[in-house]
């Protein structure tokens, strides 16, 4: 239990009247591709958002290391090592590609309204190297030409990307990915598989949120399965894959012996 | 402990004096509160042109009035059309953009509209504040109170102006209207279901951008009216829209944004605060106090506000 | 060298060799005037810039910090007669103080709501400028107060106040260049955005919202005590509703997010505005036109180019020069082949 990298211990969110995660608990080992699934409205994205800070849960709690975040602000979690990409994408369309994983690299750069003001102390010689780290991020995910295009104009599989780019240029130790195969082709799926395993091989625990089960039971460690907000199965692919609630939830049937 | 009941009977006449003021102001405000109410919570648009509705009906009802000389059962539906195809106009305006602008855009579109109004009216009626007759010929009564003015042994005196009542009697039958109209109308109902999910609403086959001019239309309708009823007491004047549209847009957020029954009793509530604290503690600052609200209710309560903003979104 | 060309500090040259040009060709004090006041309008525009057009949040009240800057000024100077200069100091640790307070809680607020209550503040102290005549004269206004000076030098005619007023301002536009091209700047432009995806980067954004929203308001205020020390007159009227408005139609007309667009929103505007007056003074039927033509212009640009006037005008730009790049492409192309 101690090895665990992050634990959620009976967390619950209510929206009004509507319980949209119901006393989950489940933990993410460290350098594993853990993978949250369920049906549509299982409440996935809710448990991600609770996880990155964004939404508070209504109870219960969330270890990082064995320390408490439950209560932390989204920006204290990104620097404790949590990065994040959305399920409809999120990027900064008012910036180019570029300025978008730059500003990935915000955590790890000092300059305040002072020093940028007055480009006082080394802040040209910082700005350099963000500019460098973040090419280096847009080479790692091939979109290097697009450095200079506005985010917004760029296809859409190359969103999904750049996403992730700028999430790792955070040096995350836990990469949260919600939904990031959905919209995307065949081909940049089987494309998204082998740079989540390239992800995964740097030493990046990931946590997926996703409902294509082919993917996902393809590519993780373990697997945690919710249902209308509840956890209904834990395990390997294959423990998941064999388990009569699980296929019932996804062929919305009642299990045979509950 | 005596003498405190005595001044306390000696300022009644007064205090009940200021108590009509200020319900007749505040039934202003509550019509006022309503037409934003109308606009926002089927649009999410916060109009900052809908004091120029209430500007039109009382320039508009001064002119067919006092100068063609036209019957005031005549010329009050008439300044409401005026208003009404503004409103129109100014929906339309608003939808354009509407699909993908910020707040921030359609913001400044009313508030650039809210000039442009203001300017045409100046040069229409120019900058001079106008008087209107009241609606009925006889303008005031007096009401002899059961309790004797002090140091004298004549009874008191409440002097109620008839305007006043129909003020009142105009917010009361506006906001009985209006709940019916929301409750039991197909149209009021389907204004309800866009304010509820907009996107829905497109789904279930109700025609959005028609009820969008609807709610435009109706809450001019009902500003002009508050503004006729209001230019026999106070005046009408090419920028009055400004602090009355203020007035009421803090009724309706003390309100809750999107509630009837509370933007009515916020703006009553809110006119008989403001006659008092302009009474009893300063007149000059008796402005300041819907702004003081406004900020008030936005910082204690942003929580509720936001909520209502979330409901009406998702 | 090309390096250079594109530097904020080689167009802060460009723009001191212009402003040290431009008195040659003015013919007169009055314009000298208004290229004065074009000169403090740029500093507001460019300060609501900042909030708005980079970090995108409203501020309908931001006259109001003008006016507090100004108000300071003119109090301190006239009845303490200590140094202007300190007085513009003390001036902006006053406002923005006022905006910390009046920010954190309003900041949380979004859209709608942010542009109400800073409308609301705006009010609240324009009808205490006017009210609270024991401090600041009511309606009828503070009048001689002081210039600024150096040494013995006094910024009392219009060509020096000209140049203090415009060295200031390049300072600031400079500053506020290098701002937006920093990890602060990317801050904000990012949580303009989409506030979840820059939080989850680690961007703290209250703190950056509360920090451009007190910077802005700094801003307004070197401009009010600038505004007090030039005109030696201040009175409630350029401080309420429709002078916050005023500032806002600027950034609007200037462009979104354009430090250099503040200064030409700032210059149109104004320039606008006079060319009207002056309409007026010859034909009172034009009085009317100068709010007229206010709303207008915002109506129009906000419809049809909701990024601002400038970064419209540039993007029409851009995009006919890529039409044509695409065209000579398939024209070459095809010359290609025919050859082939």
């Amino acid at each position: 239990m101690s090895t665990s990298l992050l634990e959620a211990k009976v967390v619950r969110k209510d929206f009004g009247g509507v319980t949209a995660v119901d006393d989950v608990s489940f933990t993410i080992q460290p350098q594993q591709i853990t993978a949250l699934i369920g049906p549509n409205g299982a409440g996935k994205s809710t448990m991600l958002n609770m996880v990155s800070g964004l939404i508070k849960p209504t109870s219960g709690h969330i270890y990082w290391k064995g320390q408490e975040i439950t209560q932390q602000s989204t920006h204290a979690i990104a620097r404790l090592g949590i990065a994040r990409t959305f399920q409809n994408v999120q990027l900064f369309g008012n910036m180019t590609a570029l300025e978008n994983v730059m500003v990935g690299r915000h955590i790890h750069s000092k300059g305040n309204l002072f020093t940028a003001m007055t480009r006082l102390g080394r802040i040209g010689a910082e700005e350099e190297k963000v500019r460098r780290d973040a090419l280096h991020y847009l080479e790692m995910l091939g979109l290097t030409d697009f450095a200079a295009t506005n985010a917004e104009d760029l296809p859409f599989g190359h969103q999904r990307l750049l996403e992730i780019a700028r999430a790792l240029a955070t040096e995350p130790i836990l990469l949260l990915l919600d939904e990031a195969a959905s919209g995307l082709s065949t081909h940049e799926k089987q494309d998204l598989v082998k740079l989540i395993f390239r992800i995964r091989d740097t030493g990046v625990t990931i946590f997926m949120v996703d409902h294509d089960m082919e993917l996902v039971m393809g590519i993780s460690d373990a697997l945690v399965v919710l249902d209308h907000g509840e956890k209904i199965a834990e395990g390997t692919p294959m423990e998941i894959q064999r388990n009569p609630r699980v296929i019932a939830a996804y062929l919305g049937e009642e299990p045979p012996n509950a | 402990m005596d003498t405190g009941e005595i001044v306390f009977m000696d300022q009644l006449p007064d205090i009940l004096q200021t108590l009509v003021f200020g319900l007749a102001q505040g039934g202003i405000y509550a019509l006022i509160a309503v037409g934003f109410t109308i606009i926002f919570s089927s649009t999410e648009i916060v109009n900052f042109a809908h004091g120029e509705f209430v500007m039109i009906g009382a320039l508009v009802s001064y002119w067919l009035i006092m100068v063609l000389g036209w019957p005031i059962y005549l010329a009050i539906p008439v300044a409401m059309a005026v208003a009404m195809a503004v409103g129109i106009v100014l929906g339309w305006v608003l939808m354009r953009p509407l699909k993908e602008s910020s707040p921030v855009s359609l913001i400044i579109i009313t508030i650039g509209s809210s000039m442009l109004l203001q300017g045409i009216a100046s040069m229409i009626w120019g900058k001079d504040p106008v008087n209107v007759r009241s609606f009925s010929t006889v303008e005031s009564l007096s009401i002899q109170l059961p309790i004797m003015q002090s140091g004298t042994q004549q009874p008191a005196l409440l002097i109620v102006e008839t305007q006043q009542l129909w003020i009142l009697g105009i917010a009361l039958v506006v906001v009985t209207a209006l709940s019916l109209f929301f409750k039991y109308t197909l149209v009021g109902k389907a204004m309800r279901a866009v304010a509820a999910n907009r996107h829905g609403a497109k789904l279930t086959g109700i025609n959005v951008s028609r009820l969008v001019y609807g709610a435009f239309a109706m809450a001019a309708a009902i500003g002009a009216l508050a503004g006729a009823a209001i230019a026999p007491l106070s005046s009408g004047f090419y920028n009055m829209g400004t602090m009355l549209g203020m007035k009421g847009f803090s009724a309706a957020i003390v309100g809750g944004l999107g509630n009837f029954p509370g933007s009515i009793i916020a703006g009553l509530l809110l006119g008989v605060m403001e006659k008092f604290g302009a009474g009893y503690i300063s007149s000059a600052y008796k402005d300041a106090f819907a702004f003081i609200i406004i900020l008030a209710v936005l910082i204690i309560s942003p929580r509720g506000i936001l909520a209502f903003r979330k409901r009406g979104k998702s | 060298m090309k390096r250079f060309i594109a530097s904020p500090l080689f167009a802060a040259l460009c723009g001191l060799l212009a402003i040290i040009l431009i008195p040659e060709c003015v013919a007169n004090n009055y314009q000298l005037g208004v290229l004065i006041f074009i000169g403090i309008y740029t500093l507001l525009a460019v300060g609501l810039n900042l909030l708005m057009g980079y970090a995108g949040q409203v501020s309908l009240g931001h006259a109001a910090f003008f006016g507090i800057g100004a108000y300071t000024s003119g109090i301190l100077t006239t009845q303490t007669h200590i140094s202007p200069w300190l007085a513009i100091l003390i001036g902006i640790i006053i406002t923005s103080g006022v905006a910390l307070l009046v920010g954190i809680p309003c900041l949380r607020l979004k859209g709608h709501y942010l542009a109400m209550a800073t409308l609301g503040f705006g009010w609240i102290v324009y009808i205490v400028i006017n009210n609270w005549k024991s401090v600041t004269q009511g309606s009828s206004g503070i009048t001689n107060i002081p210039n600024l000076s150096i040494g013995p030098f006094q910024f009392s005619s219009d060509i020096s106040r000209y140049y203090l007023v415009w060295g200031i301002v390049i300072i600031v536009l400079l500053l506020s260049a290098n701002l937006v091209q920093s990890r602060v700047g990317r801050a904000l432009r990012a949580l303009h955005r989409s506030e979840d995806a820059a939080a989850s980067l680690g961007v703290n954004i209250a703190w950056y919202k509360i920090s451009v929203f007190v910077l802005s308001a700094a801003y307004a205020s070197l401009a009010g005590s600038l505004y007090a020390h030039t005109v030696n007159y201040i009175s409630p009227a350029p401080f309420g509703f429709i002078g916050s408005v005023e500032i806002v139609v600027m950034v609007v007309v200037g462009g979104m997010a354009s430090i250099w667009g503040a200064l030409i929103g700032a210059s149109s505007i104004t320039l606008l505005v006079e060319w009207l007056r002056a309409l007026g003074q010859q034909n009172p039927k034009f009085q009317e036109f100068e709010i007229i033509a206010h709303g207008a212009i915002l109506i129009i640009v906000m419809i049809f180019m909701p990024m601002g006037l400038t970064v419209g005008i540039r993007d029409s730009i851009l995009r006919f020069f890529q039409r044509m790049q695409k065209k000579l492409a398939v024209a070459a192309k095809e010359k290609e082949q025919v050859t082939k």
